[in-house]
């Protein structure tokens, strides 16, 4: 069995999970299309962002194609190379310190190793994870999976995007838990890093505290991140059950919620379409979400299952996070509203990750 | 086929736990979505009509202040740019009256106040359309009598604030070439620099190290947050962020060398340039004429604005580095390093000077009429005899002339930390042909040799030419910057030298022209005997670049201590007539300044 197949794209497909993906990925374009009508600078980004929905999906074409235990079979594979990339990133960052494009270049580039760290970290713990006979129950046992999340976490912290290196979290628990950790020392390790946080951040003065913050998050000025907040949470409030009409919402249309074709897309549609329109949203998430388990849950074979596992932990939490925060129930990190914000990177990823699911499916029905 | 399946129910050890287990997960996500619809549902149904009410009237004022920009300091911290105290005036576009008449007469009678167009005001009104809840800054650097005017109208001016603001100021007035000015982010660079998380109406370095270091001076804004009534009284504080104030940056200018340089020009045209040969750090950089960039950074006067852009002697220009002159007699030490370094003449090599040379009909004079007899390398130099190099070129040929004028840093640009450097231009034929459809003759590369012709550089270049004859062949990158300190003092980080090309000369070559270049100085018939400076061994060359629009411009490229260089400076006076007579005297000026501690 090769690294390459061909095959053919009617065998085996989940015309579930693959619909439910791309009614989520046409809502996003037409909420993109919503949040940039009225600003000429930005009215080409609906149209681009369909060219990312595509190349998605031929991203996702091609790890539906190939062998997928042969992508987990390289697994550390993409967990260095996205490691590399990653502390590459650092070194140019701090190389060019002479001049003043550095920050440009730095920030040009963090989003993207980020984005495809995700997708690393999975693979390198799937691997890890479905080593035969192994065992993840004790604390000796749960030092290298760990490791594995913690060094890509950090790495990504310095990039710095605090949303990303987050959603590791999730995903790390969620493929540990599946694997067969136990519950209690799950929630001790989550417990321990709650309660550590407060204590390191006493430790810190508070004009340290200030750089860390705008270390980790440059664009959280909290007086801007303060205002979008309220602002798109009076959008949201505002759009009642049925919503103010497609292209009538006047927070959005406005501008008075800024980033509202990335970060802040979701007060878009619950302004404009209102709580159906929301209601919509979720449902497409939630099904997506359970189709995820379904295949999960339904494969005998247990790299697949972890694969699958980790991207639903990671979708989940970006969705949960990036509602949470238009809002106010999360606080603003700036992560995007997979499969439906405005951005390259974190469309074709998703894509490919539906693509490895989608993969797993079929192989679980018997090839 | 057979064996995976195989190898998968070895591994399979799941079973109904861990398929109990993945339940458990999609039992968290729905739950996760059913919080996500419930406060959704809560929002939209429950709270809609309050949240209605709000998007109908949005209430919410943003006052932002400015961080406090980052010190400019020279190699010794004496201070160059500070920032004072001054008051905006701003109009938060979301306050004004929805009257259309009534907001009319607001614009009307805020223009009136600050001596502006209705039209300026609804402009900048219009720019900030994205951020209707932040005041536009109508007019910065508002004087106290206009602000208590406007305080006495309150009542009549819904939306119009008055902001706390510095402004930069330049105490010395000096470099300003170097420094450059701040000025309002103009919509073109906010285009460009937005995803540097600059916004409108932030102050931005538009020149100089305040433009290329402009995101270590310029901090991180701060500013208010608050609930407002309809008539613009502030209700409550929703949030309160202190700005930031910018790294201050050391720079490697010697603001008493400087300013000794900007008085040796007075009020000439023209440029000099000091570097520390040993790292290429600027020393002093000065540009004439030249402009104060504390008219910047207020209300610029239009009139002030026009002056300066219609002048004619165009003070903006950074002559430093962006202007281009022919280099004159100072490019014979090029020559003279190519030549023995590819061994076409020797330190015994003699020409005979008669004050005129011939290539077939046509006439190359000396400078010196009478001719200076048979010269070889050890006189050709200090006395800067044209007919020594002419023949020195002509055995050189243009291609060799041409890759060590490359070697030692014409034609491109040298790399410092300022923007819009020139590169200026090295001919050769393949240019010449192509910009002229014409071939090169003998004399194009006899004018070379001497520095005329098409050749041209900035004085910038001949500063690093000389710094790289003065340290033994190291071409130095010329930078303006030692170091960047946080505002409490404490070392951001240290800015590192930046790389350095080794140039391969001989010593014996580079010994030579030193040894030439003393001569022209301490020597009775040398042509640098004005740069003489008591109790120091100095070296420099002439040059005197002739210029077909006018008076020639006088040029002079020295460095001393001949022992172990500290400084290396290049002087150009447009229209300054003989370097020897008009730029010699001002490098001495700069070196004493230099050397008096």
């Amino acid at each position: 069995m090769g690294w390459w197949r061909v095959t053919g794209l009617k065998r085996g497909l989940d015309g579930v999970l693959l619909g439910l993906a791309l009614a989520l990925a046409i809502l996003g374009v037409v909420l993109v299309y919503s949040a940039t009508f009225h600003q000429a600078s930005l009215s080409h980004l609906a149209l681009r962002q369909s060219a990312w929905v595509l190349v998605g999906l031929i991203a996702a074409w091609v790890f539906f194609s190939v062998d997928y235990q042969a992508l987990v079979a390289r697994g550390y594979g993409f967990y260095g190379v996205v490691l590399v990339a990653l502390l590459l990133l650092i070194f140019v960052g701090k190389r060019s310190t002479y001049g003043a494009t550095r920050w440009a270049d730095l920030r040009y580039f963090y989003l993207q190793p980020a984005e495809f760290a995700k997708l690393g970290l999975i693979l390198g713990l799937a691997k890890y994870l479905s080593v035969p006979g192994r065992r993840v129950d004790s604390w000796i046992a749960l030092a290298m999976p760990l490791g594995l999340g913690t060094v890509m976490g950090v790495l990504i912290l310095r990039q710095p995007s605090l949303g990303t290196a987050m959603v590791l979290i999730p995903i790390t628990g969620a493929m540990l838990y599946v694997a067969g950790a136990r519950l209690w020392q799950l929630m001790v390790l989550v417990g321990a890093g709650i309660g550590s946080f407060p204590l390191l951040w006493h430790f810190l003065k508070d004009y340290q505290k200030r750089r860390v913050m705008t270390f980790l998050e440059p664009d959280s000025d909290a007086l801007g991140a303060g205002y979008n907040v309220i602002q798109s949470q009076i959008a949201v409030g505002s759009g009642g059950v049925w919503g103010k009409g497609f292209l009538q919402g006047t927070q959005s249309q406005l501008h008075f919620v800024p980033f509202h074709h990335t970060d802040f897309v979701f007060s878009v549609i619950a302004e404009e379409l209102g709580l159906a329109g929301v209601l919509l949203l979720l449902g497409l998430y939630f099904g997506l979400l359970a189709r995820l388990a379904d295949i999960a849950a339904n494969t005998r074979e247990r790299s697949g299952a972890l694969v699958c596992v980790g991207i639903l932990a990671m979708l989940a939490t970006q969705m949960a996070v990036n509602i949470g925060m238009t809002i106010g129930l999360a606080p603003v990190t700036g992560l995007p509203l997979p499969l439906v914000s405005y951005g390259g990177s974190s469309t074709v990823v998703t894509l490919a990750c539906i693509g490895i699911a989608l993969n797993v499916h079929r192989e679980s029905r018997g090839a | 086929m057979i064996r995976r399946p195989l190898r998968a129910m070895a591994s399979f050890q799941r079973g109904a736990d861990s398929k109990r287990r993945v339940e458990h997960l999609a039992w968290m996500a729905a739950a996760l979505v059913v919080v996500l619809a419930s406060r959704v549902a809560w929002m939209q149904v429950l709270e809609g009509e309050a949240w209605k009410e709000l998007a109908t009237r949005n209430s919410i004022r943003n006052v932002p202040f400015r961080a406090t920009r980052g010190l400019l300091l020279d190699r010794h911290l004496r201070v160059l740019a500070s920032n004072t105290p001054s008051l905006s005036v701003g109009l938060v576009p979301a306050e004004l009256p929805r009257d259309k008449v009534e907001a009319e007469r607001v614009l009307d009678e805020i223009a009136i106040l600050l001596d502006l167009e209705t039209d300026e005001v609804r402009q900048k009104l219009a720019r900030q359309r994205t951020r209707p809840f932040a005041p536009a800054r109508l007019a910065v650097d508002v004087e106290r009598s206009v602000v208590a005017a406007i305080e006495e109208r309150r009542k009549r001016l819904p939306g119009v604030v008055v902001l706390r603001d510095t402004k930069r100021v330049y105490p010395k007035a000096t470099a300003a070439h170097a420094l450059g000015y701040v000025g309002e982010i103009s919509q073109r660079q906010l285009a460009r620099m937005v995803e540097d998380g600059y916004r409108l109406g932030d102050l931005i370095g538009q020149t100089g190290i305040e433009s290329v270091y402009d995101q270590d001076l310029k901090g991180v804004d701060g500013g208010r947050q608050v609930r407002i009534n309809a008539s613009g009284r502030e209700l409550g504080l929703m949030a309160d962020i202190p700005a930031q104030a910018g790294d201050d940056l050391v720079l490697t200018l010697d603001a008493r060398v400087q300013a000794a340089a900007e008085e040796a020009l007075g009020r000439e045209a023209g440029a000099i340039v000091a570097l520390d040969p040993r790292n290429g750090e600027v020393l002093a950089l000065v540009s004439k004429p030249d402009f104060d960039p504390n008219i910047f950074a207020g209300r610029i006067r239009a009139k002030d604005w026009k002056e300066l852009l219609d002048d004619e002697r165009k003070p903006m220009n950074n002559r430093a580095l962006q202007g281009l002159f022919p280099p004159g007699s100072v490019f014979k030490l090029v020559t003279a390093i190519a030549a023995l370094e590819s061994g076409v003449i020797t330190p015994e090599t003699h020409f005979e000077c008669l004050g005129i040379y011939w290539i077939a009909t046509w006439p190359y004079r000396c400078w010196k009429e009478i001719g200076h007899g048979s010269v070889s390398l050890d006189r050709a130099i200090p006395e800067s005899c044209d007919i020594f190099f002419y023949q020195t070129g002509l055995r050189l040929k243009v291609d060799r002339l041409q890759r060590w004028a490359h070697e030692l840093g014409f034609g491109s640009k040298t790399g410092i930390d300022l923007p819009s450097e020139a590169q200026g231009l090295v001919p050769d034929p393949a240019w010449k042909e192509r910009t002229q459809q014409m071939p090169w003759f003998p004399g194009n590369t006899v004018m070379m040799s001497i520095g005329q012709g098409y050749l041209l550089a900035t004085p910038l270049q001949l500063a690093v030419m000389v710094a790289t004859i003065a340290n033994g062949g190291i071409r130095v990158t010329p930078h303006l910057v030692k170091r960047v300190l946080a505002s409490d003092g404490s070392v951001v980080r240290e800015i590192d030298v930046p790389p350095a090309a080794k140039v391969r000369i001989h010593d014996e070559t580079l010994r030579l022209i030193q040894n030439g270049m003393e001569a022209a100085v301490q020597d009775r018939r040398g042509t640098a005997w004005r740069s003489r400076v008591q109790g120091l061994s100095v070296a420099g060359k002439t040059g005197t670049a002739q210029n077909p629009h006018g008076e020639d411009h006088a040029t002079f490229v020295t460095f001393a201590p001949l022992e172990n260089p500290q400084i290396a400076i290049a002087v150009i006076v447009e229209n300054g007539g003989e370097g020897g007579l008009t730029a010699a005297p001002m490098a001495k000026k700069v070196m004493e300044a230099y050397f008096k501690d």
